[in-house]
């Protein structure tokens, strides 16, 4: 009998350890919320530069304020002609019609371009429009030789 | 009577049960604890980032009460644009006819007044730690506790960094438009971008008149946690810039190297220290605070700006006379 008493719940335990959850629980609470902004969605993609996939460079989404859209920007590094919206702290694109504009570069550093990881530049812009539904996109950019 | 006296004795102390319920509690509490203290001490970082900003927007207006305009973003002798893609009139040299820029003009409204005394103003400023002859170098190249954030992990009082950007203005860099966007960038690989829109710029001399979008809606100073470090240029690797560095005005490479633009949206590229951001420096503002980045008002208030601001609200806040509403941020 003293050894139950001593080594099982009683009811005073299961108070306690109730209590502790309730507290604990209600202790976390705040910690979870955290302005992420609007509603974004994922685009991936594949830029085409002259017949080849883009071997370096960063796209860029800005929501199309005379088309009436808003919101935060959305950008992307294209590695060897793919690009994914949500990669390190690119958060995704909001929907609706946007500007895009796309920086390229050749991917090969040297002593030209002071050993920028991405290459010498190719071309400093492409600029599109396209339209993100609120889903997650895909989306392919044919660049023509020497865009403007 | 043995029975009660047992009874008496196991109500004096706690059941195992209990003393692991409250170290469990203790535990929790100290789980809560930990992570606090370590938001305790951003915090208090970011105050004192906050007063340095805040402390440059007072400058700034100072500077203004006393030569009746703002500090030139930077003084060189040459047109901003002369096309656009042919900055600074198409020097080709980096060492030519660049003087002082804001950061060592409003030296004496921040209580440097000796430091300000020490310099020439007469010779140039030489962009880089490399190149060029002045007697400025040795003292551009001092540290300057004033301009650094203490959360930036790569600024302190070993390097000469620049945490503190003018605003030149914004836009998209893509679009060549002076008024609404970029005016005009070299062709440099990556380009860095060069705008007039803002209130700070190659030669400004913007009054408070000329801000006519209001004080309250325009940014003067933001922050960057970009900058061109000792080492960053593999082949020139005692090559840098600092936080009184002359504009680069070689037209191919021109860079205003202290103003930055509302252009790509806040903390859009990562801080990369063993690469120069020259590009990002023109380009981009960020912060180490997390969720965005601190900015200066025209009217010297200071803001937090998350990164979820509205891209076309945060260029038009960069723009000093666009008539764009501004809406909230």
């Amino acid at each position: 009998m003293k050894m139950h008493r001593y080594f099982l719940p009683t009811r005073q335990g299961q108070l306690w350890s109730t209590v502790a959850t309730t507290l604990a629980m209600l202790a976390t609470i705040g910690c979870s919320s955290q302005d992420d902004g609007p509603k974004r969605y994922q685009i991936t993609g594949d830029v085409i530069y002259n017949g080849k996939p883009l071997p370096a460079g960063k796209i860029y989404f800005s929501p199309d304020i005379e088309a009436g859209n808003s919101g935060p920007g959305g950008f992307a590094d294209i590695v060897d002609g793919h690009f994914d919206s949500n990669v390190g702290n690119a958060k995704g694109v909001v929907p609706g019609p946007h500007d895009v504009r796309v920086e390229g570069f050749d991917g090969k550093p040297s002593e030209k371009n002071d050993f920028h990881p991405k290459g010498s530049m190719i071309f400093p812009v492409y600029s599109d429009h396209i339209d993100v539904p609120e889903e997650a996109s895909h989306h392919e950019f044919d660049i023509p030789l020497n865009p403007s | 009577m043995p029975s009660s006296a047992r009874r008496n004795r196991h109500c004096d102390g706690f059941t195992l049960v209990e003393l692991l319920v409250v170290i469990a509690i203790i535990g929790v509490l100290i789980a809560l604890l930990l992570p606090a203290v370590q938001q305790a001490r951003e915090s208090a970082r970011r105050i004192t980032c906050t007063n340095k900003l805040k402390q440059l927007g007072i400058a700034m207006h100072n500077y203004h009460d006393v030569h009746l305009q703002f500090a030139p973003g930077a003084i060189t002798g040459h047109n901003t644009c002369k096309n656009t893609t042919t900055p600074m009139d198409g020097v080709n040299s980096e060492c030519n006819k660049t003087f002082a820029p804001w950061t060592v003009l409003i030296l004496p409204f921040v209580e440097q007044g000796n430091l300000h005394a020490k310099f020439n103003f007469s010779k140039i400023f030489t962009p880089f730690s490399t190149s060029c002859s002045t007697p400025n170098k040795a003292l551009q190249f001092q540290p300057l506790e004033l301009y650094q954030c203490p959360s930036d992990p790569n600024s302190g009082s070993d390097v000469p960094t620049l945490n503190y950007m003018a605003c030149q203005g914004g836009g998209s860099p893509g679009t060549f438009n002076a008024q609404l966007h970029v005016a005009c960038s070299g062709t440099s690989s990556p380009t860095r971008y060069f705008f007039t829109n803002g209130m700070f710029y190659n030669n400004s001399e913007t009054r408070f008149a000329d801000v006519t979008d209001g004080t309250t809606n325009t940014f003067m100073i933001g922050e960057t946690k970009y900058h061109f470090l000792l080492g960053s240029h593999p082949s020139i690797p005692k090559r840098q810039t600092s936080w009184a560095s002359g504009q680069l005005v070689n037209s191919v490479y021109a860079t205003p190297i202290t103003m930055t633009a509302a252009a790509n949206p806040i903390n859009s590229t990562e801080a990369m220290p063993q690469i120069h951001q020259l590009p990002e420096m023109t380009s981009t503002f960020g912060s180490w605070h997390p969720g965005g980045a601190m900015f200066t008002h025209g009217d010297a208030s200071v803001h937090f700006v998350s990164e979820n601001v509205d891209l076309g609200t945060f260029r038009s806040m960069g723009r000093r006379s666009d008539g764009g509403p501004t809406g909230t941020l």
